[in-house]
This record gives C-alpha cells, sequence and structure tokens, in this order.
C-alpha cells in the first residue's frame, strides 16, 4: 500500500488499528489472569504495561505518513463546510474569481494559438524559413530563379522546397465547378515538412517539370465534400483551372498548408513560371535543416549563395540578401506585440483586480472570524495551522472560481471566433485548450489563492488571543484590516478607471473611423469574387472578353440596377506604381513616386454612388490601344497638379519591380487589364494577418469590452462590500446616532464616507496611472490622447455612478435601522 | 535507515522485530511476549512504541500483515516477513555484526591503552 491507498482506506485502517491493540490488551488481561490475578487487577496491570492507548493510536497513525495529507483534507472539509454556510458570499467571491480567472484563459488561449502553438508539424524548430531583403530594406519572397539557384547550393539544408498561394478552379463534366485555396508547390515541399498524403501518392521530381503531366494533390475537405471520400479518385481525371489533371493524392486531414490550402499542383505547372525575372520575388521558400546544422550553419551558407548571385546577376540582386527564421517565427503571431501586450496586461489586471476584490471580502469577514481563530490559537493550533487552514478556503474558492472560469472560457473564445471569417486564421490555429492551458489555468488557481489568501491569512492569524476572547464587546476588524480593503479597493478603481479609460479611447476611435463619411452607399451594395485562372484566360484580351461577357449578362438582370467590376473592392486592397509625369523631369537618383491604383470597369463610381467631381467617368472605348485613360482623385491632384489643370495631362504608370509577381505579371501587359484575383488578396492578407497579428479591429474592441465591463463590475462588487462592512461594522453607533436624534442622510453619510472617500482617492490614482501608462506606451495612434480629459471624466463619472448605485442598498440598510435592535446588536 | 549512527535505537528495534517474525507468522502480542523472553527483561521494550514501529514496517512492505483467529480464537493481526523484508533482515543483520565487531575492537583497544 503507498501512502495515497493508506489514505483512501484511512477509516478502514482506523478500525483494525482498533481491533489490533484491542486484541493486545484482551490476550494481556487473559495472561494477567491466568497468572492469578483479579480482573480489576488484571485490567489495571495491562494498562500500565501497555500505556495511554490514546498515544499509541497517535503513533501509529503518524507511522502511516498521511497525516499531512489528513490535515489537508481536515482542512478542506472544514472549508466546505463554512463556504455552503455563508452562501452569498461564497458565491460572490466565486463569480469574481471566474471572472479574472475567465478572462485570463481565454487571453491565454489566444496567446498560445497564435503566439506559441505553432506550425503542427515534425521537428518543427528545424524548418526555417527563407525570404531576401532587398538594398532599401523591404522584404521580398523568392524568385524562381534565385530558388533555383539556392537550392543547388544548399548544402546545410536536407532540402529546400517552394511554394505559392493561388486560387484554384476545380471541374468535372457535367458539375459545377468550385473555386477552393490552392498552392504551387515544389515536389519535395511535403516530404520536407514531414507529411505524406494520406492516400495516393506524394509529388515527384519528374511531376515537378514544365511538359510534365498534370497531376494534383487534393486536400482532404475537397475530396470528401466534392467526391464523397471516394477512394477511387486517386487516378481520375480532374480540371483543375481548366487543365485535364490527374489526382494522385489526397493530404490527410488537418493539412492544409500553406494557407488553409486544400488543392497543390506542382511549382513548375505555375503558369509563366519559367519565363519569370529573376526579380519576380513571390514564392515562399522553406527548408529543413540537415542533421547537425545549425540556423549560424545555414545563415552562413545563404550569405555566401547571396553574395554570388548579387555578383553575378548585379542588375537584379545587387544588395539582395537572403533571411533565414523558424518557420514558426514566421507564422506565429509575434507575442511583443504591443497589441499582445496590452491584452496580456489588461488580463493581469482584471485577476489582480479580482484578487483584491476577493481578498477584500475576505478580510471583511475576518472580523466575524475572529472569534473562532482566537479560540484555535487558544487550544493550540500553531499560527501555521491557522494560516495553512484560510489558505486551503482561499484554494477552495480559487477551485470553484477556476471551474466556473474554465467555462466562461470557453464560451467567451466562442463569442471571439464568432467575430472571426471562417478560414481567417490559418488552419493550425484552432480555439481549443490544450494540455497546457489547463496547466496554466491550475496555476493561476493556485497562485490566486496565495494571492488573495495569503494577507487576510496572515492579518487573522495575528489575531490577540486575549483581547478577543476576554472582549465581549464588537471585534473591530482592526485599523490594519481596514488599511488592507482601503488599499485594495483604491488599487482597484484606480485599474479600472485605467481600462475605463483605454475603452473610451478605443471606442472614440471607432466612432471616428466611422464618421468618417466612406461615401460609398454600403447597405445596397452586394460584393461577388471571381478568380480567373491563368491556363485558361492566359491573355488580358481574353479577360476583358470574359468581363465584357459577364457584365451584359449582369446587366440584363432587372434586380440589379448597377454593375460594376474592380480588381478589389473598395478598402480591399490596391497595388503600387511608379509615376512619372509627362513635362516634369524625374528627381535623379530618386526612385520614382509610387501611386496606389485600382483597375476598374465601367460605371464603377456611378454604382457606388460617388459622383465625379470633375471630368466623366470611363466608358466602354476606354481602356483600349489608344484611349488609355486613368481617373484620379482630389489628393493626387494635390500632390502633383497643384497649380495646373490636371485634367488632359498625360502621366506614365509602371508596374513597380518590386511588386509581388502574381500582380505584376498581370498588370504588366496593359494598365487598364483587370485583376480579378480578389480571392487572392484575401489570401495574401490572410497570410499576412498571421504575423501582423491584425487584432485591432472588433476583436480587440470586443476583448477589451470584455474586461473594462468585468473590471467595472468587480468595483462594483468591492464597494457594496466595502458599503456593507461598514454598516455591519456601525450598526451599533448607528444605533446611539438614531436614538439621539441623528437624522437620515447623516447617516447615510456615514455609512457612505468611507467607500466615497476610497472611490475618490481610488479615481485619482486611476488619472495618475493613466499619465503614466501613456508615457510609457506612448505609441497611440488616434483622434485623441489617451488621457483626453473627456476619456478621463467620462470614465470617472461611470465609476461613481456604479459606485453608488452598489452603495445604495447598504445605505438604505443602514438608514432603515431598527434602533432598539441595532442598540442590542452585537 | 542506512546511516548506522542515527538511527540506531529505532533501527534496533525494527531488527529485533524483523528477526522475531522471521520464525513465522505470529501476532503484535506474540512479539511483544517474545521480545521480553529473549532478552530476559534486559530490554525494556515499551510495548507502546512496538505498534507504531510494525506499521513502520508493513508501510515499508518489510512486513505483510493478516487477519487470522489466534489460538485463543479471537482474530488477530498476523504479521509475516516479506521478501524484501527477508533482505533487509540479512543486510541489518550484516549490519549489526559489523557494527558491533567495531565497537568491541574500539573498546578492546581502549582496554588496552587503559592498561
Amino acid at each position: 500500500m503507498n501512502w495515497w491507498q493508506r489514505f483512501r482506506k484511512g477509516d478502514q485502517l482506523e478500525t483494525e488499528l482498533d481491533a489490533e491493540l484491542r486484541f493486545h490488551f484482551q490476550a494481556q488481561m487473559d495472561d494477567n489472569i491466568r497468572n492469578g490475578m483479579s480482573e480489576a487487577d488484571a485490567q489495571r496491570r495491562a494498562r500500565i504495561e501497555f500505556g495511554g492507548l490514546n498515544q499509541v493510536k497517535e503513533d501509529c497513525r503518524d507511522a502511516r505518513g498521511t497525516r499531512w495529507l489528513e490535515d489537508i483534507a481536515q482542512d478542506l472539509r472544514f472549508a466546505r463546510r463554512l463556504l455552503t454556510k455563508q452562501r452569498s458570499f461564497t458565491l460572490v467571491a466565486v463569480i469574481v474569481l471566474a471572472l479574472g480567472i475567465g478572462v485570463n484563459g481565454m487571453f491565454f488561449t489566444l496567446v498560445d494559438m497564435i503566439c506559441l502553438r505553432g506550425l503542427p508539424f515534425h521537428q518543427v524548430d528545424r524548418i526555417m524559413y527563407l525570404a531576401t531583403r532587398d538594398a532599401r530594406a523591404s522584404v521580398r519572397g523568392m524568385s524562381y530563379r534565385d530558388f533555383e539557384d539556392v537550392r543547388t547550393a544548399a548544402r546545410t539544408f536536407t532540402g529546400v522546397g517552394a511554394f505559392t498561394a493561388a486560387p484554384m478552379a476545380v471541374g468535372d463534366q457535367g458539375r459545377t465547378p468550385d473555386r477552393f485555396a490552392g498552392a504551387y508547390v515544389s515536389a519535395n515541399a511535403f516530404r520536407l515538412l514531414g507529411e505524406a498524403p494520406a492516400i495516393g501518392r506524394d509529388f515527384l521530381p519528374e511531376d515537378d517539370q514544365t511538359g510534365a503531366r498534370a497531376v494534383v494533390i487534393l486536400g482532404h475537405q475537397v475530396w470528401k465534400d466534392r467526391y464523397g471520400g471516394d477512394p477511387s479518385i486517386i487516378g481520375r481525371t480532374i480540371h483543375v483551372n481548366g487543365v485535364p489533371t490527374i489526382v494522385i493524392g489526397v493530404m490527410p486531414d488537418g493539412f492544409r498548408f500553406p494557407n488553409n490550402t486544400n488543392v497543390w499542383l506542382p511549382l513548375a505547372t505555375m503558369p509563366q513560371l519559367a519565363d519569370q525575372k529573376r526579380d519576380a520575388r513571390a514564392l515562399a521558400m522553406f527548408g529543413r535543416l540537415a542533421d547537425g546544422m545549425t540556423l549560424v550553419d545555414a545563415r552562413a551558407e545563404l550569405d555566401t549563395t547571396a553574395t554570388r548571385l548579387s555578383r553575378e546577376y548585379p542588375g537584379t540582386n545587387e544588395g539582395v540578401r537572403i533571411t533565414i527564421v523558424p518557420i514558426n517565427e514566421r507564422y506565429n503571431g509575434n507575442i511583443k506585440d504591443p497589441a499582445w501586450l496590452a491584452f496580456i496586461s489588461a488580463g493581469s489586471l482584471v485577476l489582480l483586480i479580482a484578487c483584491a476584490n476577493v481578498a477584500n471580502l475576505l478580510l471583511m469577514r475576518s472580523t466575524e472570524r475572529a472569534r473562532e481563530i482566537a479560540l484555535r490559537a487558544s487550544l493550540g493550533a500553531t499560527r501555521r495551522r491557522v494560516v495553512r487552514q484560510l489558505l486551503a478556503e482561499s484554494m477552495l474558492l480559487a477551485l470553484l472560481g477556476g471551474i466556473l472560469g474554465l467555462g466562461l472560457s470557453v464560451g467567451g473564445l466562442q463569442i471571439v471566433s464568432s467575430f472571426i471569417p471562417q478560414d481567417m486564421l490559418p488552419y493550425w490555429m484552432d480555439f481549443t485548450m490544450d494540455r497546457r492551458i489547463f496547466a496554466f489555468l491550475a496555476a493561476i488557481c493556485l497562485g490566486t489563492s496565495f494571492v488573495f489568501g495569503l494577507v487576510p491569512a496572515l492579518h487573522l492569524s495575528k489575531t490577540d488571543v486575549n483581547g478577543v476572547l476576554k472582549d465581549a464587546g464588537p471585534i473591530g476588524g482592526g485599523l490594519r484590516a481596514r488599511r488592507w480593503t482601503a488599499a485594495f479597493l483604491i488599487s482597484q478603481v484606480a485599474l479600472t478607471l485605467l481600462l475605463l479609460v483605454h475603452l473610451a479611447f478605443g471606442v472614440r476611435g471607432i466612432l471616428a473611423e466611422q464618421r468618417k463619411d466612406p461615401a460609398i452607399d454600403m447597405p445596397r451594395l452586394l460584393t461577388m469574387s471571381v478568380a480567373l485562372p491563368n491556363q485558361k484566360y492566359r491573355t488580358p484580351e481574353m479577360r476583358v472578353a470574359f468581363y465584357g461577357r459577364l457584365d451584359q449578362h449582369l446587366r440584363g438582370i432587372s434586380s440589379i440596377s448597377s454593375t460594376t467590376i474592380a480588381a478589389s473592392l473598395p478598402f480591399g486592397g490596391a497595388s503600387s506604381r511608379q509615376l512619372l509625369i509627362d513635362g516634369v523631369a524625374a528627381t535623379p537618383g530618386a526612385p520614382p513616386p509610387t501611386v496606389w491604383t485600382l483597375s476598374i470597369g465601367n460605371r464603377y463610381f456611378e454604382t457606388m454612388g460617388l459622383p465625379l467631381f470633375r471630368g466623366r467617368g470611363f466608358d466602354e472605348r476606354d481602356g483600349t490601344a489608344g484611349h488609355e485613360n486613368v481617373i484620379v482623385n482630389q489628393r493626387f491632384v494635390e500632390m502633383y497638379f497643384p497649380t495646373t489643370d490636371a485634367i488632359g495631362h498625360r502621366i506614365r504608370l509602371r508596374s513597380d519591380p518590386s511588386e509581388p509577381m502574381t500582380i505584376a505579371t498581370i498588370v504588366r501587359e496593359a494598365i487598364r487589364a483587370l485583376d480579378p484575383d480578389l480571392p487572392l488578396y484575401r489570401i495574401m492578407t490572410m497570410e499576412q494577418a498571421v504575423t501582423e497579428s491584425r487584432w485591432n479591429g472588433r476583436v480587440s474592441n470586443l476583448l477589451l469590452t470584455i474586461i473594462t465591463f468585468i473590471a467595472v463590475g468587480l468595483s462594483a462588487v468591492g464597494l457594496y462590500a466595502i458599503a456593507s462592512h461598514s454598516v455591519a461594522q456601525r450598526t451599533h453607533e448607528i444605533g446611539i446616532r438614531m436614538a439621539i436624534g441623528a437624522r437620515p442622510w447623516q447617516l447615510r453619510w456615514l455609512v457612505l464616507r468611507r467607500p466615497m472617500l476610497q472611490l475618490g482617492v481610488g479615481l485619482l490614482f486611476g488619472v495618475a496611472c493613466t499619465m503614466a501608462w501613456e508615457r510609457v506606451f506612448a505609441n497611440y495612434a488616434g483622434p485623441a490622447a489617451l488621457s483626453d480629459p473627456l476619456n478621463v471624466v467620462g470614465a470617472a463619472l461611470l465609476l461613481v455612478l456604479v459606485g453608488a448605485i452598489a452603495c445604495l442598498a447598504p445605505a438604505r440598510r443602514g438608514t432603515r435601522l431598527d434602533p432598539v435592535l441595532a442598540l442590542r446588536y452585537e | 535507515m542506512n546511516s548506522l549512527k542515527s538511527d540506531l535505537p529505532q533501527g534496533t528495534l525494527d531488527l529485533l522485530i524483523l528477526q522475531i517474525v522471521a520464525v513465522g507468522p505470529i501476532h503484535g502480542y506474540a512479539i511483544a511476549q517474545r521480545l521480553q523472553q529473549i532478552s530476559c527483561d534486559v530490554l525494556q521494550v515499551q510495548q507502546g512504541s512496538l505498534y507504531p514501529a510494525l506499521h513502520r514496517l508493513e508501510n515499508r512492505a518489510l512486513l505483510a500483515a493478516e487477519w487470522k483467529a489466534s489460538d485463543t480464537g479471537r482474530d488477530a493481526k498476523f504479521y509475516r516477513l516479506t521478501a524484501k523484508g527477508r533482505a533487509q533482515l540479512k543486510s541489518e543483520t550484516a549490519n549489526w555484526a559489523r557494527l558491533s565487531e567495531a565497537i568491541r575492537l574500539i573498546l578492546q583497544l581502549a582496554e588496552g591503552g587503559a592498561r
């Protein structure tokens, strides 16, 4: 039996112990009688020889080695009894803790899934992400030619692969085609990641060559949804981007690398890949470090390769360096991002506030418990024992709070996830809690129980035994307790004010954003995206023809009042071009200025409900050869034609050579060539969203709102507790005052004085905190400063209001006491 | 338990108990009787300290226990030696022999010195 079993079987052991000792005693007595003693003598004699029965039992119990556990169990049993007896206290404390713990559980899950967990691959820390940084220090991907050179030169990697994302149209005879997120990958990509198709085969090097038979690997989801999970799909010919293609494999469920991808084609089948220039840097590249090689070795090798390339191809590779980072660093959110830091600190603040609150509740209760503790102490409980018992209560509270908090964080995560569009996050970031999160929650439960429990416990264990037991009068929780509660409440109010100011700042930012007239008649606009695969629509003319037909079609539908086509949705992105103005000499040495351009169809502004300021809109002829026209905005005019009339001027737009290839190849041909690949933009945004932690929108405001309201609620609880306590402590005094004729408002003031004073001091501290915070994290950009008077005053007023409401009930209770009862109250 | 210096008194009682139990299954009262008999009342074993020692040995799996009817017909807890207990008894006995031999030698030397 180990100690745990012995502990579990304590009752049985106890019975056995009793029986064993009883047997001994009986046997001894029998022997004594046999030796001629009278029964009374025999018994007496046996007792003397045996010694104190209870002492022996105690020694035997000690020998079990489970004493500490029994003590804890006893503490917990007692704590449970106490907590069930004081239900309202327990309820408030548990809810308060659950809020604090729940918020942190939720935040930690988010941080874990976005910043820490990383990609789900075998030995993922050996997989490196390669990119380039050009002379202007802007970060780019890899060009196909550079990729080939790096791959040939690679010695520190077991292999180097590349991929690029592109939407793919999958069609079969006689069925509507579907569009999926797809990727062109080098043949070794899956092997390097340590993955393989669940059925069928992986890409082979011969698949990844121009002119090879077209093959495709499908994702599990496509296979299930479109092909009903039919294993005979392998070897079947389907249409991918309009090209008959043989399905050679299906990836396992849960593999959708890189961009929630569902369809993979060999890299070499990417249109125009072979013609691409060395500075068309749009491929993503990665490699797995060879055994025994380190990041430093790989970096040295890549530096050598980059130097060689820039020597051999100075035109394109001058000053271009190859960068290398572990792939997780590339895809994980950066935990040092100010947004994350703000969330983590806000979560911790809420937890601290919750702890302070519960500590306050416990301290208030200490008044009532002083006598009990004094009794324990006088019966021989050591201070340590008393503290331990009080901590057991705290731990039980924290445990209950933790369980409820776990539920709250699960619910909170569900709300947050419903705010995030599907497929917005990479597939490996899912809102699940793993063992690490449970460990974290357990740790904060334990931690908080010490944080909020220790001060009250230490305070209470210092109870003056004599004083309390002798004194029959009301037991003051003592100045010490009151000082602690005051400190807790003041800091809590200060922190809440800080959060409220943040929320006000955020909300005003959003409102200001909304007030900016989007100038578009949004509610009646419907948007749709379509992507024309390069394989099928090889030339810009084919694309334009397609859109022309589409446009005509749509115009025939009577329920649509106006249609237009654009390269991307409003606020959905644009492409940058270099601007040259005829008759204006370019500044020598400096690169020409860049402007954001958007390719649009006819009736774009009409459909958007935007009247033109001057000139005319596009018509059918615009964009065709000899009619290269452009529409500019007022800002453009202010910047480049401040004095002359811009209309009729000639400008040249050149595609920026550093622009990603997918856009560049399309725009290169003709200015007015439409880029219909809206999903392409979205996919790229999504990819960037991961690294840039774009959580500053609705989600971050949602989180901020949640925690701020929790903090306000907690402050209300704190003030309520103080006011109630104030009434309870002063009942006697109130009775006397009533008896000698105090007016209700005087009594009310008596009760409210303390909470209101503390609220006021807390607000002052909060303002100071806000100022300090703004100084430290001085990266706020918005319509007004964080400590804008309106923010601060508004937040303070709200807190005062909430505080007043919280104190209302206790204050009324104070004035409605029956003086006779109050005087007798003790 | 391996340290000979500090645990001697307790270790001694444990050793004696193991030795007595080694003969065959035996209950606590009988162990107490045997202890008294063997030591011819030279060793005063507090009966109170016998049971904690027995339980300690049982918890360390050196002894196993089982409830059986005794000679008088009453149920008693009988202890017997486990394999681990037997090994422990052997090494403890050897230890004890070494220790007592060493002490004997030291005492002899001291005697010789005094002479």
